[in-house]
Order: C-alpha cells, then sequence, then structure tokens
C-alpha cells in the first residue's frame, strides 16, 4: 500500500506531510509525496516534505492525482484542506471526492495532528453500504494497542438499506438489548482479523456535532468514514460539514 | 444392432449381481482406459449392487487396465485367470480370496500335453508358441506373427488363422481343441479344461465354468439370491467357426435362469438361453449405465419438496453476510424441545450455529441468579468436498442460494448452486427438521450433484462446537459403536444433555460411508447429475438436572435409524399438518399479513412443548441466545392464549410449569417480606428469580435493573393467565388439581403487597407497571386493578372448588392454612384498592401522579416505533407522559369482560398518541383494541408495525432471537381484533372488523370442548360469518345477546349498524 502526499506547497503542507507520514507508519504503508503545478501555480514542491520523494507534474492536479491512483501503486491520497479561515474544501478536493477512487487523507491546518494514531472514531450509521469504512480501517489500521471506536450516532430516520442495523428502536428489557444489540452491531460491520479493540458507542443528535464532540472527547485522532461521492441535495452533508469542524483528520474511504 | 423389443424388455429391470467377461465385452483391447465403466462399477457398488468379472486374464491386466475402487469391499470380485483365482477390491484396491494351485505333477502334465500339442502341430509343418507362464495352464498360440497380442479376436484373425491351420491340414480351431484334450488325457489329466479364444488354446485345469461356479456361490447363494437376480454379460456365447466361443462356458446349468446377453458380434448366431444384442463395449456401458438410472431414480425422488403453495413458503433468496444472523434466527427449526438455528451445514465466517435445549440451564457467572441456557454441540455441521475443494459459498461464483421454511411441515429447505474456482458447478440442496411426531429427533438430509464434470464428491459430518456460548461445564465426545458420536454435556450447576449423532448414505446415493480422522465421512466419483446424498440423523435427550445416560440417546438414535429420514419425515409432517388443522389463519387478500401470521404461528408451536411441564416458552423461543430462554410475562400474557384456543394441552402444560415452579414463587415473596407467590420477573430452571440486579446500558455503562424487585404484576398476569385458560377450555380438573392454588397463593400475595395509606384505601406502592420508562411508580393502574381482580377470582376459585369438591376444597384451605379470616381481609384490600379509575371521564391514571408529569409533543415520539429513552432520554421519559408499551390498554385488552367498549376508548384515545411502541409487547396489543374500537387504520398501521419487528429489512431484531410475545400479539390481533372473536365468561363474543385488504379470515378454535370453524367476510356493506362447530354446542354473543349454537353448520349475517340475523345460506 502506499500513501500519495499531495503537496502544494504551502505552509499547510507541514501538518498534511507529518500526519499523512504518521498515517503511514501507523498502517504500514509507503508514503511517497507529489507536487503537481497546475497553470500559474509555484514551481517547484514543499519544503516540508524533504525526507519524501517528491514527483513533479504538470496540469489539472485532480486529473493527475485520479490518474495516478488508476496507474500507479497508489492506495491512498493525502490532501490538505483550507483553514477554516477559508471555508469550502477547493477544487482540488471537491473534485476527487466527487469521483471516489481511493481513501482520501484529509488535514486541515489547526487540526489536531495524527501522531501515533492510538484512537480512531468511525462513525456508522447502521447500513451496510456505510461500513466500508469500518472494513478499511479494520484491514488498515487494527492493531494492538489502538482502539478503534465504533461510533453510532441515532437519529429519528433510519437507513432504509437491506441489512441495515441501526440502534434499537424497540428496548424490551435493556440488560438484554444492548449487549445482544452491541455484539450484532459488532459482528455485521467490523471484521476485524486481528482482534483489535473495538467500543462500540451509541449517542443520539445531530450526527456532525455529535461526531466532533465525540471525537474531542475520545482524543481521536483520525476519524474514518464511508462517502458515496455526491454532494447532490440531501446527500453529503455529514461528510461536507465535517471537513470545516473535524478537529482530527480525515480518512474517507469510498463506500461499496 | 439395436436391442429387440423382448431383449429391452427383458433388460428393463434392476439386477443384484452384474457379471461380466472382460476383454472384448468391457474394452475393446488392453490400452483403452474405460473411465466411464470404472465410475459406474463404483457407483453401483456404493449402491449395493454386487459385480462379477470373468476373465482368463490375470489381475495385473483386469485390474491394471480397470482400476475400480469401490468405497467399500465386498462388491467387486474379479473372477481371473478362468477360474483359478478369485480377488475382491475394495478401496486399497484388490485383494486375493483364493487361488487354485497345481500340483507339480498337473504342472507336469500340462506342460506335457502342450509340448506334445506343439510336436503333432509342427509335425503338420506348422509353427506355434507354447505360453508357459499361466496359472494353471499353458497356452498355444496359433498364429505367432500376429502383430499386436493385446487385441482380441476379429474377423481377420479368425481367417488368417484358420487359413494357416488349413495350410496344415486341419479343419479350424476346433479340431486343435480336441487334438488337445486328447493329448491332455494322455499326459495323465483325467480333466482337462480346453478353451480357445480362436488366436490360442489353452489347455489348463480350470476354466471360466469354475469361474461361474465361484459367482454362484459367493454371489447368489452366499448372499440369499436366486440366479434370475444376475445378469451375465460377454461376446462370444456362440461358436466361432469351428469352435464355441469363449464365453460359451459360462453357460452352466445352474445358472439357466440368470439372464444371459451378447455384446458381441457373433457371426454364428447365439445359444438359445443369450439374448443377443451387439454393440460391443459402448452397448455393454449403455446396459451398465441403465442399471445405475434405476437406482438413481430412487435417489432423485426420494429428495424431499417443500410445500408449492407460496403462502406456506418464507423464503431467503441469496446470501447477504449482513443479515445472515436474523436468517439463521428465521428459519431455526424447532419442537419444543430443542431449537436449532438455520445456518449453513457448511459453515461460513458469519453462521452462528447453536441447538438450545428448553430447560437445561447452568450458571451463567459467580452471581448464581444468573441462569443461562446450556446449548448442545452444533448437530448441522456438514463439510463438503468436491474435486478436491473445500465447498463454501467463498469458494468461487454463488450461482444461486435460496433457502425456504415450509411453514406448513416444519422443514428448512436449501438450494444452492455454486461455481468453483477449479471452474466446475455443484447443485447442492438441503433439508431439515426437529420432529414434532418424536421430540428428540433431529435431522437433514443433504445431497451435493457435480453438474458439469465427473469427480469426487464427499460430504464429512462433524459435531462442533456451538458458537451459542453458555455456561457449559464439560463436553465429553465418544464414539458410537456404529459410525457417530455421542456428547454428553453438563451445565455448571445445573442440567445437561445428550447428543447422539450419525450419517450415513441416503438410500439409492451412491455413496457410501467410512471414517476418516474421527469424522464420518461419505463420498464417492460421481458422474454429472448423480446425487451424493446423506443423512443426518441426531438425538438430543435432555434433563433439568443432571446428565442423562448415553444409552437414553443412543435408544433414541436407533428408533430414528430404524426409521430412516423419509419415515421420520413422514411422521414429522403428519404431526405439523394436525397441528396447523386447529391452527391456520387463513387470510385471503392480503399476502404479507398471511405470511405474518403463519410465521407466528409457526414459531410458536415449535417453541412450546406439549407435554413438558419442566419447559415453558421463553421471551425469544429457541432460536438464539438472547434473554437466555427466560420466562416472562410474554407467555401468559401474550403466547397462551394462542394454544388455549388452538392446543389447549401446551396451554395446559404452560401453566403447569407455573405451578411447579409455585414454590420458587413463595420463595421470592417470603423473601422480599410478603405472603403467598411472586412469580419471578425471569424465570428459568427453578422457578426462582433470575433477573440480574444490573446490566449494560447503551455504552456498556452499569445500570440498576428493577424490574426483578418491582415488576410484580406478573404474579397477577399468571393468575389471569389460569383463568382465561379455565374459563376457555372448561378444564376442570386443571383448575381444581392446579389452577385454583395458584390463584390464592397470587390473592395472597396481593393482599400481603398492598398497604393501607392515609386515606384508608389500599395501595400498591413501588411497583414497575408495563410501561417501564417509569420505574418505582405508586398504585400502577394495571398492576392494581389485576391484582383487585386477581383476588376476586381466587375467592370465586376456591367457592367453586368447595362446591364441586368440598374434600380437597379443605385440604387445600388446611395445607395453605387460609382461614375465613384472611380471605375476610383479602376481599376488605380488593374493595379498598386504589385503582386510578376516575368514572367522570372513564380514565384510569397510568400511576399516581401520571397526569402531573409533563407533556411531550407529539412529533417527539415519531416515526414509532420509537425507544423514548434512548432518543428523548431516560431523564425525560421518567418525568414525561410517554408510555413504552400498552399499559392501561392492555388492562383494557385483557378484562375486556369487565370493561366495556366505553373505558377501553376513552382509555385508548388518551395513551394511544403518547405510546412510544418502544416495546415488541406494544404494538399487536394497540392492534387488537383499535380493530375492537373500529379504528381500522391504526390497527391496520400496529399491526403491520408488529409483524416488521421480527422481518423488517433494515432493523436486524431477529438475529438473536425472535419476538415470541410480538407474534402471540399478532395472533390475538388477528383472532380478537380483526376477526373480533372474544371470550366474554363462558361464551365467545363475535364481533368482526377485518381490514379493508383482508377479503375473509378463517379462524379455527377450540372452546369449552367445542370445536368451531370460523369463516369471516367483509361484504359491501356488512359482515358475514360462516361456523361449523363440532363435538359440542358453542355459547357466543351477537348483539349482546347469549345464545347457543348447536353443533353443525351455521351461517351469521349482519348489516352495517343492524343486528346479526342467521342464514339459510
Amino acid at each position: 500500500m502506499t500513501l500519495l502526499i499531495a503537496v502544494a506547497d504551502s505552509s499547510a503542507d507541514g501538518e498534511l506531510v507529518a500526519s499523512a507520514v504518521n498515517l503511514a507508519k501507523a498502517a504500514g504503508w509507503d508514503a511517497r509525496a507529489v507536487h503537481v503545478r497546475e497553470p500559474g501555480g509555484p514551481e517547484s514542491g514543499s519544503a516540508y516534505a524533504e525526507d519524501l520523494e517528491i514527483v513533479d507534474l504538470e496540469g489539472d492536479a485532480s486529473a493527475e492525482l485520479a490518474r495516478l491512483v488508476g496507474k500507479a501503486d497508489v492506495d491512498a491520497i493525502a490532501l490538505g484542506l483550507r483553514t477554516t479561515q477559508a471555508p469550502g474544501m477547493g477544487h482540488v478536493t471537491e473534485a476527487l471526492l466527487e469521483r471516489p477512487t481511493a481513501p482520501l487523507l484529509l488535514v486541515r491546518p489547526g487540526m489536531r495532528p495524527l501522531t501515533t494514531l492510538r484512537r480512531l472514531v468511525v462513525p456508522l450509521e447502521g447500513s451496510p453500504s456505510a461500513s466500508t469504512a469500518m472494513r478499511h480501517a479494520d484491514d488498515a489500521l487494527c492493531a494492538r494497542g489502538r482502539e478503534i471506536v465504533m461510533l453510532h450516532v441515532a437519529t429519528k430516520s433510519t437507513p432504509g438499506e437491506r441489512g441495515s442495523f441501526p440502534a434499537p428502536r424497540i428496548v424490551d428489557q435493556e440488560h438484554y438489548e444492548w449487549t445482544d444489540w452491541q455484539e450484532e452491531f459488532c459482528m455485521r460491520f467490523s471484521q476485524c482479523p486481528e482482534g483489535g479493540r473495538h467500543r462500540v458507542c451509541v449517542r443520539v443528535g445531530e450526527p456532525v456535532s455529535t461526531i466532533v464532540k465525540e471525537a474531542l472527547e475520545d482524543g481521536a485522532e483520525l476519524i474514518v468514514l464511508s462517502w458515496k461521492g455526491s454532494f447532490a441535495e440531501g446527500h453529503g452533508a455529514v461528510v461536507k460539514a465535517l471537513l470545516d469542524t473535524a478537529p482530527c483528520p480525515l480518512l474517507i474511504v469510498p463506500a461499496g | 444392432m439395436l436391442p429387440r423389443d423382448d431383449t429391452s424388455k427383458a433388460l428393463d429391470r434392476e439386477f443384484a449381481v452384474l457379471c461380466f467377461s472382460w476383454n472384448g465385452t468391457v474394452v475393446a483391447d488392453r490400452e483403452v482406459d474405460p473411465m466411464a465403466v470404472r465410475s459406474r462399477v463404483e457407483r453401483l457398488c456404493a449402491l449395493g449392487v454386487d459385480i462379477a468379472i470373468v476373465s482368463s486374464a490375470n489381475v495385473a491386466t483386469v485390474d491394471g487396465q480397470l482400476h475400480a475402487r469401490p468405497d467399500v469391499e465386498g462388491r467387486l470380485f474379479l473372477f481371473l485367470s478362468s477360474g483359478s483365482e478369485v480377488y475382491v477390491v475394495g478401496p486399497n484396491g484388490p485383494r486375493l480370496l483364493e487361488r487354485r494351485r497345481a500340483t507339480e505333477a498337473e504342472e507336469a502334465q500340462l506342460t506335457t500335453a502342450a509340448e506334445a500339442l506343439r510336436d503333432r502341430l509342427a509335425a503338420a509343418g506348422l509353427d506355434i508358441e507354447i505360453i508357459y507362464d499361466r496359472l494353471n495352464r499353458r497356452g498355444v498360440d496359433l498364429i505367432p506373427e500376429w502383430p499386436d497380442p493385446s487385441k482380441p479376436p476379429t474377423a481377420e484373425l479368425q481367417e488368417r488363422v484358420d487359413a494357416r491351420l488349413a495350410r496344415a491340414g486341419i479343419e479350424g480351431v476346433g479340431e486343435v481343441v480336441e487334438l488337445s484334450r486328447a493329448l491332455s488325457r494322455e499326459a495323465g489329466l483325467a480333466h482337462p479344461h480346453i478353451a480357445s479364444d480362436t488366436r490360442h488354446v489353452e489347455i489348463g485345469l480350470t476354466d471360466k465354468s469354475d469361474s461361474m461356479r465361484h459367482v454362484l456361490k459367493a454371489l447368489i447363494h452366499d448372499r440369499g439370491r436366486r440366479p434370475q437376480d444376475m445378469i451375465v454379460l460377454g461376446d462370444e456365447f456362440g461358436p466361432i467357426r469351428s469352435s464355441e466361443g469363449s464365453d460359451y462356458l459360462a453357460l452352466i446349468p445352474e445358472l439357466r435362469r440368470s439372464t444371459f446377453v451378447s455384446v458381441g458380434v457373433e457371426p454364428n448366431g447365439t445359444p438359445p438361453r443369450v439374448l443377443h444384442v451387439g454393440g460391443g463395449p459402448d452397448e455393454f456401458l449403455r446396459i451398465l449405465h441403465d442399471q445405475l438410472a434405476y437406482r438413481e431414480e430412487v435417489a432423485y425422488a426420494s429428495f424431499p419438496d417443500p410445500a408449492r403453495d407460496r403462502a406456506w413458503r418464507f423464503e431467503v433468496k441469496g446470501f447477504d453476510p449482513f443479515r445472515e444472523r436474523e436468517v439463521e434466527t428465521w428459519l431455526t427449526v424447532a419442537n419444543g424441545e430443542c431449537g436449532t438455528r438455520g445456518a449453513l451445514e457448511e459453515g461460513s465466517a458469519v453462521s452462528t450455529p447453536a441447538t438450545l435445549v428448553a430447560g437445561v440451564f447452568g450458571d451463567g457467572t459467580d452471581e448464581p441468579r444468573l441462569r443461562q441456557p446450556v446449548p448442545a454441540p452444533d448437530w448441522t455441521g456438514l463439510r463438503l468436498r468436491a474435486w478436491g475443494s473445500i465447498v463454501n459459498l467463498s469458494n468461487g461464483e454463488l450461482i444461486e442460494h435460496e433457502r425456504v421454511l415450509d411453514m406448513r411441515h416444519g422443514v428448512v429447505y436449501r438450494y444452492w448452486r455454486q461455481r468453483l474456482r477449479n471452474g466446475h458447478t455443484l447443485r447442492v440442496r438441503t433439508a431439515r427438521f426437529a420432529s414434532l411426531a418424536d421430540r428428540e429427533i433431529l435431522a437433514v438430509r443433504a445431497e451435493a450433484t457435480p453438474e458439469d464434470a465427473p469427480g469426487r464428491i464427499v460430504w464429512a459430518g462433524a459435531v462442533g462446537v456451538t458458537h451459542a456460548g453458555g455456561p457449559t461445564k464439560a463436553t465429553e465426545f465418544e464414539k458410537l459403536d456404529e459410525p457417530g458420536f455421542i456428547a454428553r454435556t453438563r451445565g455448571r450447576n445445573g442440567g445437561g444433555h445428550v447428543l447422539a449423532v450419525t450419517t450415513r448414505p441416503a438410500p439409492g446415493s451412491p455413496v457410501v460411508r467410512h471414517m476418516e480422522q474421527a469424522r464420518d465421512v461419505i463420498g464417492g466419483r460421481l458422474e454429472p447429475g448423480d446425487p451424493a446424498t446423506v443423512d443426518r440423523l441426531a438425538a438430543l435427550v435432555s434433563a433439568r438436572t443432571r446428565v442423562p445416560s448415553a444409552d437414553a440417546a443412543r435408544r433414541a438414535l436407533a428408533r430414528a435409524e430404524e426409521l430412516g429420514f423419509d419415515e421420520l419425515l413422514r411422521r414429522h409432517r403428519a404431526a405439523w399438518d394436525a397441528r396447523w388443522r386447529d391452527a391456520d389463519l387463513v387470510v385471503d387478500g392480503d399476502a404479507a399479513d398471511q405470511e405474518a401470521l403463519r410465521f407466528s404461528i409457526y414459531h410458536m408451536i415449535s417453541t412450546a412443548h406439549p407435554s413438558k411441564d419442566t419447559v415453558s416458552v421463553g421471551a425469544r423461543g429457541l432460536g438464539g441466545m438472547s434473554y437466555f430462554l427466560h420466562v416472562f410475562w410474554d407467555t401468559e400474557m401474550f403466547v397462551l392464549p394462542f394454544f388455549i384456543y388452538s392446543h389447549p394441552e401446551t396451554a395446559r402444560t404452560l401453566l403447569a410449569y407455573r405451578y411447579r415452579n409455585l414454590d420458587g414463587a413463595r420463595e421470592k415473596a417470603r423473601h422480599m417480606g410478603h405472603r403467598g407467590a411472586l412469580y419471578p420477573w425471569e424465570s428459568a430452571d427453578r422457578g426462582v428469580e433470575t433477573t440480574p440486579p444490573y446490566g449494560l446500558g447503551p455504552d456498556g455503562e452499569m445500570v440498576p435493573i428493577l424490574s426483578g424487585l418491582m415488576e410484580h404484576h406478573i404474579s397477577a398476569d399468571v393468575a389471569w393467565g389460569v383463568w382465561e385458560y379455565w374459563k376457555a377450555t372448561a378444564d376442570d380438573a386443571f383448575m381444581a388439581s392446579m389452577g385454583t392454588e395458584i390463584m390464592l397463593e397470587t390473592a395472597r400475595f396481593w393482599a400481603s403487597r398492598s398497604s393501607v395509606g392515609d386515606d384508608g384505601r389500599y395501595h400498591i406502592r413501588l411497583v414497575v407497571g408495563p410501561d417501564e420508562y417509569h420505574e418505582g411508580v405508586d398504585d400502577n393502574a394495571y398492576t392494581n386493578v389485576l391484582a383487585r381482580w386477581n383476588i376476586g377470582m381466587a375467592v370465586e376459585a376456591l367457592g367453586w372448588l368447595d362446591h364441586v369438591d368440598s374434600g380437597y376444597a379443605e385440604e387445600l384451605r388446611r395445607r395453605l392454612d387460609l382461614d375465613d379470616a384472611e380471605i375476610s381481609d383479602w376481599l376488605d384490600v380488593m374493595r379498598n384498592l386504589e385503582d386510578g379509575f376516575d368514572p367522570s371521564t372513564k380514565l384510569f391514571e397510568q400511576f399516581a401522579g401520571f397526569f402531573q408529569l409533563t407533556d411531550v409533543p407529539i412529533e417527539k415520539l415519531r416515526p414509532r416505533p420509537m425507544a423514548a429513552d434512548l432518543m428523548l432520554g431516560r431523564e425525560v421519559t421518567l418525568r414525561a407522559k410517554v408510555v413504552k408499551q400498552a399499559d392501561v390498554v392492555m388492562l383494557c385488552h385483557i378484562l375486556s369482560d369487565e370493561y366495556g367498549d366505553d373505558v377501553a376508548r376513552a382509555n385508548y384515545d388518551y395513551y394511544e398518541p403518547i405510546t412510544s411502541h418502544g416495546s415488541s409487547l406494544s404494538p399487536g396489543i394497540y392492534a387488537a383494541v383499535a380493530a375492537r374500537l373500529g379504528d381500522m387504520p391504526t390497527a391496520v398501521e400496529d399491526f403491520k408495525m408488529a409483524a416488521a419487528i421480527d422481518l423488517a429489512d433494515n432493523m436486524g431484531n431477529a438475529a438473536r432471537g425472535l419476538h415470541m410475545a410480538t407474534m402471540g400479539g399478532l395472533w390475538q390481533a388477528a383472532v380478537m381484533g380483526f376477526a373480533g372473536l372474544q371470550r366474554r365468561n363462558e361464551a365467545l363474543l363475535i364481533d368482526p372488523h377485518l381490514p379493508p385488504s383482508w377479503k375473509k379470515v378463517r379462524v379455527p378454535l377450540w372452546f369449552r370442548g367445542a370445536r368451531a370453524e370460523f369463516e369471516i367476510r367483509r361484504r359491501r356493506a356488512g359482515d358475514e360469518v360462516g361456523i361449523t362447530i363440532e363435538r359440542t354446542s358453542l355459547r357466543v354473543i351477537l348483539d349482546g345477546v347469549e345464545r347457543e349454537l348447536r353443533p353443525g353448520k351455521h351461517r351469521l349475517r349482519r348489516a352495517d349498524g343492524q343486528p346479526w340475523q342467521e342464514v339459510t345460506r
């Protein structure tokens, strides 16, 4: 596995590269850097990626990065987000999110940096398609000494997808129901081969603020989310909002 | 040559023994690989057919070419070396059984004779060769220059031999044979055996007739068969030019009733006994294949099929790993004794096979109260190998997968096609059931069929570890005398069970069984389309306080084996037919509702035991470990009515379980400082409280569990079950022997539990009612009203007992230390017990202070069902007018003969909007009450909500067990709500309110000794009820008036808003 860090020759590269390199270490991936010079862009790559081999390319950054994922042995891409003072995700990120082909690590300046990755949060709505993030977390990041928090935010609406397993709408005897529900939730959405430490956490509320609150309180260093690749109305609101508000880096995994 | 009609007729049957010569019949020469013959020989052997190959060749030649390896020894025999050797062939190849050894003198005589022949022919100018290395024979090659010694005789060879002999003045092979015979006698051989295959003349001590006599003895006489059970195939029975054909010697007189068939050319015809079909080895193969096909038709025909009517089939198509555990629960087969989840036989990463045993518990933790079931080892495990690969859903591509629960007959079928990574396709079918006819027996038949290539298909059965966990202290495995295993399992500080399992080839399947690494391994080399079918039979014997002896399971298994899968299935189906006759609700017009009802009824029947009063119906049935098979009020209030009206024997047994555990209830009451009987909120094997004091909440936090301490209405619920049963069945014997005592002891508890308040009235404080969002409340209306009712009915029951059996009534009083003063105290409590009822509004206040709680906007309780304590927060629901489940409305439902429609409507209107249905027990009861009150949109909505609890695509509620109370609630909604059949004292009220989508419904019921079948239909502006009554008269209430309907057919009609009228048609 290789994580390709797309540097932009900006001051934000420092936090991006640090978090990306640490994620690569945690997952056992290789890390490489690439600088795509867009028309009118800076001449060379970031000074913050001196320890990495930097490939310089020219052209439309999102197209080039997508091409690299398709052709080279690149399995994930790390990108910097704009600062909170400049909201919006940036055209490269937006373009890659609209046609997701590989997991994207997104790091915004000012986020809590990803260091040793002791804890990560995986928000799960309880549907099979949204559990891709959990499979990715299990496959790549499950390890001894690292906690994966399976965060389910219960809302009034339930996923209509077959095989969904949201928080129970009926709880006859809670001392049985919740234990049963947690075990089944884990079995349904996690197939961790490493036997890592998983904690199912149920919260009620508005998803974005609840995820942010939980990540903050848990001291999470990474939020892993499934993403279906659509910003059309009624879609992608959680991911879009988390790009602006997440307290730690986001790993966006294309939904299965 | 095509067979003649009479020839076809003669061959158109099964032969128990197939005997054939080798060269020319089976193979055209010694170079061909007879693969097709090999596989058919092995399969025929597996089917129990005896095969005899007769040849002058030796074992290296015949076995080296055929190389058949039957899975068992004792079916394939080689009669070789012209009658001098007999071999039996098994999995490891041929083994010599018998060999005739020539004496030294005989050897010398054979050589002398052969050399004399050589000299005579040489003198005539003929150059021949002697073959010395044949057992008990000397061969004389009449044409040594013939280029291919391995080829059988041909017309060309015959002509060349005849020409060669003619040049020496000899008239054909026949003359050489006669000369050989004469010279042999001269050499001292008294009974020389002379044979010829045209090219050779053999002088020997034995010949093919000796082989045939071996066949006759070993395969006909010793196996109790008759000669007509054998077919003998050859290619040279008739004369070849001047000599007899090589197979002529097979025509021994003792086998004159056998069928002889020639597939050879037979240029000079055949003897009269021989049917000539010609065609050579190809025709031989066809005949062999026909013999196989006759038997395999039996195998194909014997695989059972589910009901064709889709309304009886609960179908699960495909395979969804996310949902698999729900599916396993749905497809549980159970019989009250045990239940086996519908896990895949071969297993998968997401499978959780488990067999749960009713009534066998152990200590789950160090806290002895927490009794947990002790599951049995997994008996369903059947691993499958095909073409050397392990077969499972991960190997290659899933082409088709469907499972069908045949609810009519309690059988789960599976249909599966898989294209393996090796490119081959396999078709698999299984059928499993837990016998309802013999509740100690479980069975599965599994069949695997290669579709596109021959190959070895093998089933391997093993007893595996359960996935259900449980407090198992030890499981000891031992082998059965016959192939199979016994597993004795002991629970920690509890009961145990013995499981005996065996696997065997299904009748007619071309597979055989052998042991391999402690597993039953059954299989064979199969052609495409041929099924490898096995039957796995299991016997499970359990005991509540000990581990039964292995002999008990052995006996049960022997019983099952003696009957066999097909007969077990036939009896099982018959038992289900009988149960459905009195239980089936037939809904015309709404397939989804029909399915939900049959699914519910199937699982209720499966879960309850009709005669074993040490077990009852656990809250989640026998399909999952959830709720640890503990028995709650769900049984009496939700499930019991179904049995009361469809199978009273089972209802009686469920109540007998409560009677058996009355001491546990007395102990709980005493422990809490009360008198009488306080039934445990959760009951297992000992009748004592098994509710844990703490449990885990949504985030794994410890939360106190108060139901065991405060949810006391269960005692009145049990009493209600007793009363309902008695009134609906008129089972006075039960009421006298068990029911009255339960009523009295529970009434005594309520009198003890009540306390006088400052207002001079009696109160029951600190309880949890059915609405568990509010704990530790005072004067829960459901509890208090039912307590009052309990006292009143107990006194009435005692009065009845005084009347019918005063002696026993007196004895009971003495035994219970019950005097008139105490009864007077009870009546005082009954008259003065606070019930929260306001006659002006007709509303019950759910508990003291409920009406003062905070209102919650209705939209916050939508959509339903909703776990309001989770979504709103426990601190909110504690202080708000939010109701978890039918509480006051439940009271109106169960005491509908005391509280009329006006009270029911007032309370329904008030409580329905604020009920979140956060319990699976709620929507079914609400549906029943809504229907009774004519609120059909809500009734239908609630009914479908209840149906979705186990069956919704996106909730997964059933993964760990089914909701038995929901199922009972659905039945009550359909029968008491929609069909409007409700008990009123000792009569049956008829007041249907069918959903708009229901054209009609058929309801069979038992009521006070009468069997009645109702057919209720909605007409354009009215209702029509057809009633067929058997056995005795049925008392019904129509328009508030009670009347008696005599046995026979009745038809009632009412126009909307008009009274009922009985019509003639």
